[in-house]
């Protein structure tokens, strides 16, 4: 692909950004609606359906009420830091997508114009490290909170960000050693048209954990430790009123939205479907839209999943949350990377690495849980010093 | 432009990092130091070493600097109000280092500008390009094993408008030789390379040590549990 013009690049970038942020508000907003929707057809009840039809117009209502809230300040925060926090929260959620390629490419004036906000050779090196700053809001703002439960949230989620990036790194280098490049448009072409040929069917133990890690990294149940209602009022953002408030809330839908675009990206083959984003031949008007809307049925269906599970399970105990993330998915994630590397090195059959892999995969579970889970000896609590991330301790801060 | 970047990311480097050293609350502290690294990543990107930048924040910003924050919230240390006076020995010690990195600063500013003054008046001069370059390039292909000569060759006729390398003139090969450099140096996969050939012995070393580490950690922690009598 030649180089665009200065001009060109500088131009068609910022009118895709300004299409992909007002694209990710909206989402936040349908979201809103989804959840809600959802969450009442799965336990049989109606969910909000009075302002306008179905209720659709219910998230803006919400943002009306967000906006006219009392902003208060409580008196015992501190202040730089208290007022920091949901920007540094909702700064990475909205950046992150910029290496995200939303379709194919366009042609416009005579210039093909790739669907993607930047290419650049290490992506997929982009996200994690701009995933791995989203933590920094929801420790700063639980600290800055000055309260007991504010902070217990913040820890907790700090210790399960820390444990959980570490399977989300290591769960996708079979996927990198296999398309040979770190951009992510480089991984969606090499998978190219075919279901068969996507990722989640080569790697599928990788594909579960970084799901797994994912639903950890966004903070949703069943990894929602850090706002737990019923022990930690609502955790990090107990302090927060108003839009305050809503900046956090919507950093996490956010959030969820870039998971899942990441994950399609990565193993679902990103804007390809059975041929479908090549019906208006290549390069043109048609099949770059039609790349573009089946990137976000993609990323519809994993959203949806989204709200599936977090309406479903329950939440994870401390002990189980560092259980499954140390002792299960770290050692998949690492047998992954070898049984990968060494299979695709003496056969270069992308059936075997895929079958090699749900094996080991499955080897080591139940190693796992044959040896260390099950003949673990019984916990003794002690009651004189309970862990910090049981209960919150009757001294203060 | 490359200029302007290289002010904004030094100067906020340095501002952060005194800011480091200067705040009483070990939390700021902690998030000056988080811009730092920041500043630092941008700087490795004006050099071309994205993978370094992307590794910097991944590392540092993203990893060590949680595990900070965690401990500084855990532990609740609160703002130092009296800073302790450095004492005899560690006075003296400051003061020798600081000089020390002083005068590195000024051998390495001196050196450099005498570099390139160097290198401005040789390509003032030659029409054609000499020797020393023509290796240089041949040097710089087999280094990031590039090992298309086509890449050169587009390259230089897109870019020239000449169909060979020797063609060129002087300024031009320098050119060439720099952003040859600054394409390939900071890519991964040479990284990769590089890593698992030339220092294949470093890096294990290295990996041996950090296992080593970890396993005495650990050892430290791990409590002696009593037998339950039964």
């Amino acid at each position: 692909m030649d180089q665009l013009p200065i001009n060109v690049l500088i131009i068609s970038s910022l009118v895709k950004i300004v299409i992909i942020v007002n694209l990710l508000l909206i989402g936040v907003m349908a979201m809103i609606w989804a959840e809600r929707r959802v969450s009442g057809w799965m336990q049989d009840r109606l969910g909000p359906n009075r302002v306008g039809p179905q209720g659709l117009l219910q998230p803006i209502a919400d943002g009306i009420k967000f906006l006219f809230k009392e902003d208060l300040i409580p008196d015992h925060v501190d202040k730089p830091i208290y007022l920091l926090a949901p920007v540094m929260l909702l700064v990475p959620a909205l950046i992150i997508c910029a290496v995200v390629p939303f379709g194919s490419s366009i042609a416009i004036a005579g210039y093909e114009i790739p669907l993607q906000i930047a290419d650049i050779n290490i992506g997929i090196l982009y996200i994690l490290a701009i995933t791995s700053l989203g933590v920094y809001g929801v420790v700063l703002g639980a600290w800055a909170s000055n309260n007991k439960y504010s902070l217990l949230g913040g820890l907790r989620s700090a210790a399960q960000m820390i444990s959980y990036e570490l399977s989300l790194g290591l769960s996708i280098i079979g996927v990198l050693m296999l398309s040979g490049s770190l951009s992510l448009r480089e991984i969606a072409l090499t998978q190219g048209a075919n279901p068969w040929n996507w990722n989640f069917l080569i790697h599928f133990p990788a594909f579960l954990i970084f799901t797994t890690s994912s639903f950890a990294e966004t903070n949703r149940l069943p990894f929602d430790l850090a706002e737990a209602e019923q022990e930690l009022v609502a955790g990090y953002h107990t302090e927060y009123s108003s839009m305050k408030f809503a900046m956090f809330f919507m950093a996490e839908y956010m959030n969820m939205i870039v998971a899942s675009g990441v994950i399609v990206t990565l193993f679902f083959g990103g804007w390809h479907f059975f041929g479908l984003e090549n019906v208006g031949g290549p390069l043109s008007w048609w099949s770059g839209l039609i790349s573009f809307g089946i990137f976000f049925a993609k990323i519809a269906v994993f959203l949806f999943v989204f709200i599936w599970v977090r309406w479903t399970l329950p939440r994870f105990r401390y002990d189980q949350l560092m259980n499954l993330g140390w002792k299960f998915l770290l050692p998949i994630a690492l047998t992954s990377i070898v049984v990968t590397a060494t299979v695709w090195a003496l056969t270069e059959s992308r059936t075997l690495v895929g079958i090699g892999n749900v094996v080991a995969a499955s080897i080591v579970v139940a190693i796992v849980a044959r040896f260390v889970v099950m003949n673990r000896e019984p916990e003794t609590v002690d009651r004189q010093h309970p862990s910090f991330m049981e209960q919150p301790s009757s001294e203060s801060r | 432009m490359e200029t302007i970047l290289f002010l904004v990311f030094g100067i906020f480097a340095v501002i952060a990092g005194i800011a480091v050293i200067t705040f009483r609350n070990p939390i700021y502290s902690a998030l000056a130091l988080i811009v730092t690294f920041f500043s630092q990543a941008g700087l490795f990107i004006l050099l071309g070493a994205y993978f370094v930048a992307a590794v910097q924040i991944i590392v540092y910003a993203g990893a060590i600097m949680v595990l900070f924050l965690f401990v500084i919230m855990l532990l609740n240390l609160g703002s130092i109000d009296v800073a302790r006076p450095a004492v005899g020995t560690a006075k003296v010690l400051a003061i020798v280092l600081g000089l020390m990195f002083a005068a590195e600063g000024i051998y390495i500013a001196w050196s450099v500008s005498s570099g390139t003054a160097v290198a401005r008046e040789a390509q003032s001069t030659g029409t054609t390009i000499t020797q020393a370059q023509l290796e240089t390039i041949k040097e710089i292909e087999e280094k990031y094993e590039l090992t298309r000569p086509a890449i050169n060759q587009d390259y230089v006729e897109k870019r020239y408008n000449k169909t060979n390398v020797t063609m060129l003139n002087e300024s031009e090969a320098s050119e060439l030789i720099k952003t040859l450099h600054r394409e390939n140096m900071g890519k991964t996969y040479q990284i990769g390379s590089v890593l698992f050939t030339k220092f294949l012995l470093p890096f294990e070393v290295t990996s041996l040590i950090l296992l080593a580490a970890l396993i005495g950690v650990i050892v430290l922690v791990k409590r002696e549990n009593p037998k339950p009598v039964n």
